[in-house]
């Protein structure tokens, strides 16, 4: 199973969506280190500081190396036998009760498994309830790229789109929570760029390490669409080469008109396919793109294809050799609390849904809750099966970039224990539930891919390079044609300002990449990037300097924050670079702030000492 | 050069030699990667020996610190807990590593001498025989001939090799060295005269091909050691680093490292690993308090280590041998030649 007995192999890192590319070490045997590629078309040579610990998750973090049930109170092993086969049971029980099931992939996992995850829950437990964490937004973002093109429906937009087009920019329109933190490689083709001359604009919340080195930094709440200094719009228009990047935050809505603002612009000046010009949507996770385009979609069916598509329903039902089920379903965040079962591949909900720790109460209150990961989770800790699988260190499979690239992850050591390759659990899960294997090996699985995803097809077969994947109007259109996501009323309310609540308090879309199990179980990650649940347990609030000033409090100190809808107590930190008259609830502590916001991103407060 | 120290053997015979040091020794060498990468390997062939190639991106100072190293095992002995060092003890040659790297390695070994003496490393050491091939061309980043790193050495090398035409030439540096000519004697003879003369031929030319400019680790070290550089510049600097560490892991110079114990066979296994001062939290005190907060900050320490007086009269040697990888690894601007430009000019422009 392994690729090669050398001491190094070369695979794709598991963080962010960049898709750089890094050799795994090994000394005898066992992995013990990452090294840049030098020759990697993504990465050449260079890591960010989460790629250098890209081996230590696995090495150090709780591994499930067997299969569990919970037969009482206590989770115990089992066999794998036993395992799938009360899994099995359990959910042919909820389902023939007329109870939902849900599936949740993950832009953690590979396409092998999104693909086989989309066809557990379409295909083995035919229910439509399939989603994963974060997908809504980046599913907003690229719904709103202009689809209008010459070519036809089914040919791929031709943005070129790579890091190496935007060192080369001339202008540089970013849309970050913080570009540096959340997409490192982006960020260097960025500094690279302004080091040459480039001029940046940077939209955005807080005055960023980009926002500093910016020409102009217009500040930008998430859900409002930032006014375009006329400046800015001469400089793009007249720039031969120029990019936009957009790294999403929340409010799926807001999120689409922003990318349809941008795209529009970008038809307008000529600049929308032009060679050298880049528009880039850049999601969260390795794989969120993926997994998005392998159908772990609630609306969509893989190939981002509308669910009413005959031929794609075609294509799937012979790839799957069964039938689908093609109704449109819930999403991640309905699911919960909304699904009697819910089957969760490689996913730590509580620190990737909206709904934050919120999410945990939920998930107890579940009638059966089977879990499938490398690592113990709290999400596995709440489980009434769990099923130990490979991690990304461990299995081989591919991501799909930001960019499109599609590249193979390679093994470097085998699973754990009794821990298997999760597209081979998936199989095993599936054929349990009734839906025999028609796949014996992972090129089966890829070439089933291929067939119902053609664009895929391409790829996974160009060899060890990989290929690339670009997305065309059709698919454009039908991800436009679903909502992305749990309907929230981020309309931003532009009318008179109440002058009983004069302050803002918005939703920070950036996520805590420190509640996420790569982070939190790499003694090195987790030290420099502790979450900040953890290191402010009592939750907290952010405002300016000047505001804190005018309330006459200091970093720590208590609050009350008041909306219309209700009101919470909690310690204010201090930030130097937002705008005063603005609180930022950092994306760890969206729960603790529900009772202000309620669904929204955005709400008008008051705020005084407690 | 004394002409006993130096043999030649015919380039065609080199396999041979190779296969018989690999059956006394692991033998470290560069070696075709999957991703189209040279990378430092142990072969089990010596087909695999990249001859002509470029530096591998990653430093051999992994052969003596690897990036998680386990150096005890503690185990549970009744109600006590009994530690045993995991003694790693085998022989092996870093084979055609270059003059930067021998120089990083003995900078290395000086540090793990001082004070407190570094078992682990020196038992590594102590079973590594250093065998460089001279760099007949400058590399592209590199800047050996600033740090007296390169790019031929006079010492410091258990064997070094210049290429002569269809013979190599093999200058011997220590006893350790000189043993390994023992595995396959009749493959060598000495020098003549004629192939030293050509093998400082080949160093002047590739010291000349390093071009006209001066060093300047020697006033950025004035500057740096006296006071003159502006917080400011470091401040600015900082805003164009993002923090990667990936210049402090691969720099043939650096050691910083941390603790970490892992569970294992009902005990525990103590390892070292990488760590990097380039890393947030890497000075977090258990108060709270952070002495490197500022991103600035920690550039700042960095070329401080690097550069200035007292860390060159504590090490006795400058913290860098021009090897160029920093400018290769760094995901901003903020390698050591430009760092060392702002330093002298005392400006920074990205």
């Amino acid at each position: 199973m392994m690729s090669d007995a050398r001491d190094s192999v070369l695979t794709v890192c598991p963080f962010c969506s960049c898709g750089c590319g890094l050799y795994l070490q090994r000394a005898d045997g066992a992995i013990n280190g990452v090294m840049p590629s030098e020759h990697h078309p993504v990465s050449f040579g260079r890591l960010c500081g989460r790629g250098w610990a890209a081996h230590e998750a696995p090495l150090w973090g709780r591994r499930l190396d067997r299969p569990m049930i919970r037969r009482t109170s206590r989770l115990e092993p089992a066999t794998w036998e036993e395992a799938l086969s009360m899994a099995a049971r359990r959910l042919h029980e909820i389902g023939a009760g007329g109870r939902p099931i849900g599936v949740v992939g993950s832009g953690r996992a590979t396409n092998e498994e999104n693909f086989l995850a989309a066809r557990l829950a379409r295909g083995a437990l035919r229910t439509p309830h399939v989603d994963s964490c974060l997908r809504a937004p980046y599913q907003a973002l690229l719904a709103g790229l202009d689809g209008r093109r010459a070519g036809g429906d089914d040919v791929p937009l031709d943005w070129t789109n790579t890091f190496g087009d935007i060192a080369r920019a001339e202008v540089i329109l970013l849309v970050e929570d913080d570009l540096a933190n959340t997409h490192p490689r982006a960020a260097f083709a960025i500094l690279q760029a302004v080091r040459t001359g480039a001029r940046l604009v940077t939209f955005g919340l807080a005055r960023t390490q980009l926002a500093r080195l910016a020409w102009i930094h217009v500040p930008t709440i998430p859900g409002e669409l930032p006014e375009l200094p006329a400046e800015v719009r001469s400089a793009y228009a007249e720039a031969s080469r120029a990019a936009i990047l957009l790294a999403p935050g929340e409010a799926p809505a807001a999120l689409g008109r922003l990318s349809a603002a941008f795209a529009a612009l970008a038809a307008e000046t000529g600049h929308a396919g032009r060679s050298g010009s880049v528009l880039l949507a850049l999601p969260v996770r390795a794989n969120a793109r993926g997994a998005l385009e392998m159908g772990v979609t609630p609306a969509l069916l893989p190939g981002l294809a509308a669910l009413d598509d005959a031929a794609a329903r075609r294509r799937l039902g012979e790839s799957w050799h069964g039938d689908v089920m093609t109704a449109p379903g819930l999403d991640v965040d309905q699911m919960i609390g909304g699904v009697g079962a819910l089957v969760v591949f490689a996913e730590e909900l509580p620190a990737a849904l909206v709904s934050g720790t919120a999410a945990r109460a939920a998930l107890e209150r579940l009638e059966f809750l089977v879990v499938l990961d490398a690592f113990a989770t709290e999400t596995s800790s709440l489980a009434h099966v769990v099923l130990p699988i490979a991690s990304t260190l461990e299995t081989p499979g591919t991501f799909t970039s930001a960019e499109g690239r599609v590249q193979s992850l390679r093994p470097a050591t085998a699973p754990v224990g009794e821990a298997r390759p999760g597209w081979r659990a998936l199989l095993d899960l599936a054929a349990a539930i009734g839906l025999p294997p028609t796949f014996d090996s992972l090129d089966d699985v890829q070439r089933a891919i291929g067939r119902a995803v053609p664009s895929y097809a391409t790829a996974l077969g160009a060899g060890r390079g990989g290929g690339s994947v670009a997305l065309t109007p059709a698919q454009v259109t039908a991800l436009g044609a679903t909502p992305p996501g749990t309907p929230t009323t981020d309309e931003t309310t532009p009318g008179a300002a109440d002058p009983s609540y004069p302050l803002r308090l918005v939703r920070s879309g950036a996520f805590e990449w420190g509640d996420d199990p790569l982070v939190d179980l790499s003694p090195t990650l987790r030290r420099d990037r502790a979450s900040l649940r953890k290191r402010y347990p009592d939750g907290l609030v952010e405002l300016s300097a000047s505001d804190a000033q005018r309330l006459g409090v200091r970093d720590g100190w208590r609050v009350k924050v008041a909306s219309p809808i209700g009101a919470a107590v909690l310690p204010i930190a201090v930030r130097h670079d937002i705008e005063p008259g603005l609180l930022v609830v950092p994306f760890g502590f969206r729960d603790r702030l529900e009772p202000v916001l309620g669904r929204e991103v955005l709400v008008a407060v008051r705020v005084e000492r407690a | 050069m004394n002409i006993d120290e130096a043999v030649t053997i015919a380039k065609t015979d080199l396999r041979m030699w190779v296969a018989r040091l690999g059956e006394r020794s692991r033998l470290i060498a560069p070696t075709a990667a999957d991703g189209g990468d040279v990378v430092f390997s142990a072969i089990a062939d010596p087909e695999e020996v990249l001859w002509e190639c470029d530096n591998p991106l990653q430093p051999p100072k992994q052969f003596l610190l690897p990036q998680t190293d386990p150096l005890i095992r503690i185990r549970r002995n009744g109600r006590s807990l009994r530690p045993e060092t995991i003694a790693d003890e085998r022989r092996q040659i870093l084979f055609t590593i270059r003059s930067c790297d021998v120089k990083g390695l003995r900078y290395l070994e000086g540090v793990h001498a001082r004070d407190l003496p570094d078992g682990s490393f020196q038992r590594r050491m102590d079973r590594t025989v250093l065998v460089s091939l001279a760099c007949t061309r400058p590399c592209p980043q590199g800047f050996c001939v600033c740090c007296d790193a390169g790019p031929f050495l006079r010492s410091g090398f258990d064997l070094q090799l210049t290429p002569l035409g269809d013979r190599m030439l093999v200058e011997i540096g220590s006893v350790k060295g000189r043993e390994l000519l023992d595995v396959a004697p009749s493959l060598f003879r000495r020098a003549t005269a004629g192939e030293l003369e050509h093998r400082e031929a080949l160093e002047a030319t590739a010291r000349r091909g390093f071009g006209e400019e001066t060093c300047h680790f020697g006033s950025a070290m004035r500057r740096i050691s006296t006071g003159r550089v502006e917080a400011t510049l470091w401040e600015r600097m900082g805003d164009w680093c993002l923090g990667c560490g990936g210049c402090t892991l691969i720099c043939p110079t650096c050691y910083c490292f941390s603790i970490k114990d892992k569970p294992a066979d009902g005990g525990w296994t103590r390892c070292r690993m990488w760590d990097s001062c380039q890393y947030p939290a890497f000075t977090l005190e258990a108060s709270g308090h952070n002495p490197r907060h500022a991103k600035g900050d920690r550039v700042r320490r960095r070329f401080y280590h690097k550069v200035s007086a007292q860390y060159y009269q504590r090490d006795g040697d400058v913290g860098c041998v021009g090897c160029g990888r920093c400018v290769k690894v760094c995901l901003g601007t903020t390698d050591m030649p430009a760092v060392v430009a702002a330093i002298r000019k005392g400006e920074w422009h990205g």
